[in-house]
């Protein structure tokens, strides 16, 4: 299982996707924050954490890229030798979901480092109520950043495998976060505290109304990425690959 | 014993019988070519042996199990599939080092590789970069990683030069000589001919004829050329005799079911004049038309 997931790594640092990624949840990160910063008005400590939970960027941008990595291997076809090299799917899914967890974990550090590092000089500089922050509470916001991320790239991975196609994986996981969702909180915020966008925006500091407490939040997410990739494997054993 | 065995492998796709109770074994020592016109089944039931499809009916296994229960599936099997695949951004080297990560095979094998493939001067490219050729000797190069007992090769010469083609035919050669077991799967008659020991046609999903090429060759019917001033006589007399015969033009007879020594006697008695006569043997191309069904390319 080991050199599955070293195999997945090294996969994964030899094509520039991973990078590019990387570049634009450190870039989109701070625009986000940047807009976060100038438009709210920060007086509380919620307000403040609210401001440097700065994952949600990295949270969206993993999930693609789960469903990026897995559903590539299709579309270019080195889905055949990752196949012959371990015939037994189920640990293929295994092993990448445990690669993006650890890469959505990475990133996940990154995008809240940048929010932190960029964000605590700028909000002390407008006077923002810092001080009512302690260390615990840092420790929290790098904590749900992390386990919004590496979740997220678990789920990626296991849309990617249910869905091989990588434009329609990719457009309809975003048409169903974005779109669907959304459209779900509308009918029943109580329901919406449940979905993937729900959990990660509790988790990222933008909550909705009846969003999750943290923990709540980390355990819902972590069950949709066991339950999609436990579909996504099943259904990768089933299918011919062509 | 046989390295691979097919029993009663089939699969459907819908109402179509793409792969129709086909079975064969594959021995080591040689190369055994898989010949069928495109789509007689041959990728489908290559795909199956290596756990990529799931067969409709029956089994394939290598080394007496099903590829997906192989310990060391690519210590075992080397495939070469015409759909196998690389990431354009990725250099050549480091999907050979990921495929050897992935198999527990040391990495220093993907340098190995690269140098018996000749890709050296490429390694360090992006595989988006490589040609059709290239990408072929860098799917050799995967398929060797693990210096597996078996080689399975759909269609390897696609893509590549006459000297590639060349290269690939010693390779298979050589690969048998030391025991080993090659499969490769083919449409293109002519280069089979010179490289398969052994040949399994198929056609429509079934296996239509199975055995040594000299064998099978040598069931089917060569012919005599004769050429005669008097070819319309010889002719008349041939056919007198119960033999099959065809005007080949210009003064020509190609002659079915006589040797030349009968033809040659036949004259003499007729005091007919021989210009020419010659024995035509079967070509491995003959009898893969007469099986298949197929109609000869126009060249």
């Amino acid at each position: 299982m080991s050199s599955l997931v070293g195999a997945e790594f090294l996969k994964l640092r030899t094509t520039r996707t991973a990078y590019g990624f990387l570049a634009a949840t450190v870039l989109l990160t701070l625009g986000t924050q940047a807009a976060t910063f100038a438009t709210t008005d920060l007086s509380t400590k919620e307000d403040v954490e609210q401001a440097l939970a700065g994952a949600g960027v990295a949270a969206a941008l993993l999930l693609v890229l789960g469903i990026v990595a897995t559903t590539g291997e299709h579309r270019h076809g080195t889905i055949t030798s990752s196949l012959l090299a371990s015939p037994d799917r189920r640990r293929l899914v295994a092993a990448k979901l445990i690669a993006y967890l650890v890469t959505g974990a990475l990133l996940g550090v990154a995008a809240v480092a940048v929010t932190i590092a960029a964000g605590v000089p700028w909000l002390s500089a407008r006077d923002a109520p810092l001080e009512l922050l302690d260390a615990g509470d840092y420790l929290g916001l790098v904590a749900e950043g992390i386990a919004a991320a590496a979740l997220s790239g678990a789920i990626g991975v296991g849309i990617g495998a249910i869905v091989r196609n990588q434009v329609a994986a990719v457009v309809g996981a975003l048409i169903y976060l974005f779109i669907l969702e959304p459209l779900v909180g509308l009918l029943s915020s109580r329901v919406a505290a449940f979905t993937i966008g729900g959990t990660q925006s509790a988790l990222t500091g933008t909550p909705m109304d009846d969003a999750l407490g943290p923990l709540a939040a980390g355990l819902v997410l972590a069950a949709w990425a066991l339950a999609l990739s436990a579909v996504g494997a099943e259904v990768e054993e089933r299918r011919d690959v062509v | 014993m046989a390295k691979i065995e097919v029993r009663d492998l089939s699969k459907r796709f819908g109402s179509v019988n793409a792969v129709d109770g086909v079975s064969f074994d594959v021995h080591p020592g040689r190369v055994t070519g898989f010949l069928g016109p495109n789509g007689a089944g041959k990728t489908t039931t290559l795909r199956m042996i290596l756990g990529l499809a799931r067969p409709t009916g029956g089994t394939a296994t290598v080394e007496g199990r099903p590829y997906r229960a192989l310990s060391e599936p690519l210590r075992t099997v080397g495939a070469v599939l015409e759909r196998s695949g690389f990431h354009p951004g990725r250099r050549a080297r480091d999907h050979l080092r990921a495929v050897a990560r992935a198999a527990r095979i040391p990495e220093s094998r993907a340098d190995e590789t690269i140098e018996i493939v000749a890709l050296q001067n490429a390694a360090r490219r992006r595989v988006g970069q490589y040609s059709l050729g290239m990408r072929q000797r860098l799917a050799l190069a995967t398929a060797l990683l693990g210096d597996p007992r078996i080689l399975i090769l759909d269609e390897p010469a696609n893509g590549l030069d006459p000297q590639g083609i060349r290269w690939l035919r010693d390779f298979m050669r050589w690969f048998a000589s030391q025991g080993r077991t090659v499969l490769v799967s083919s449409h293109v008659l002519a280069e089979m001919s010179q490289t398969a020991d052994a040949v399994i046609v198929i056609a429509r999903g079934r296996v239509v004829a199975e055995g040594q090429v000299d064998e099978l060759v040598a069931g089917r019917g060569g012919a005599v050329e004769v050429r005669s001033p008097g070819a319309e006589r010889l002719a008349a007399v041939l056919r007198a005799r119960g033999f099959g015969v065809e005007p080949g033009g210009d003064n020509w007879l190609v002659v079915t079911g006589a040797d030349t020594a009968t033809v040659g006697d036949l004259a003499l008695d007729e005091r007919v004049a021989i210009h020419g006569l010659r024995e035509r043997s079967a070509s491995l191309e003959d009898v893969f038309f007469e099986l298949t069904g197929e109609q000869s390319a126009p060249s």
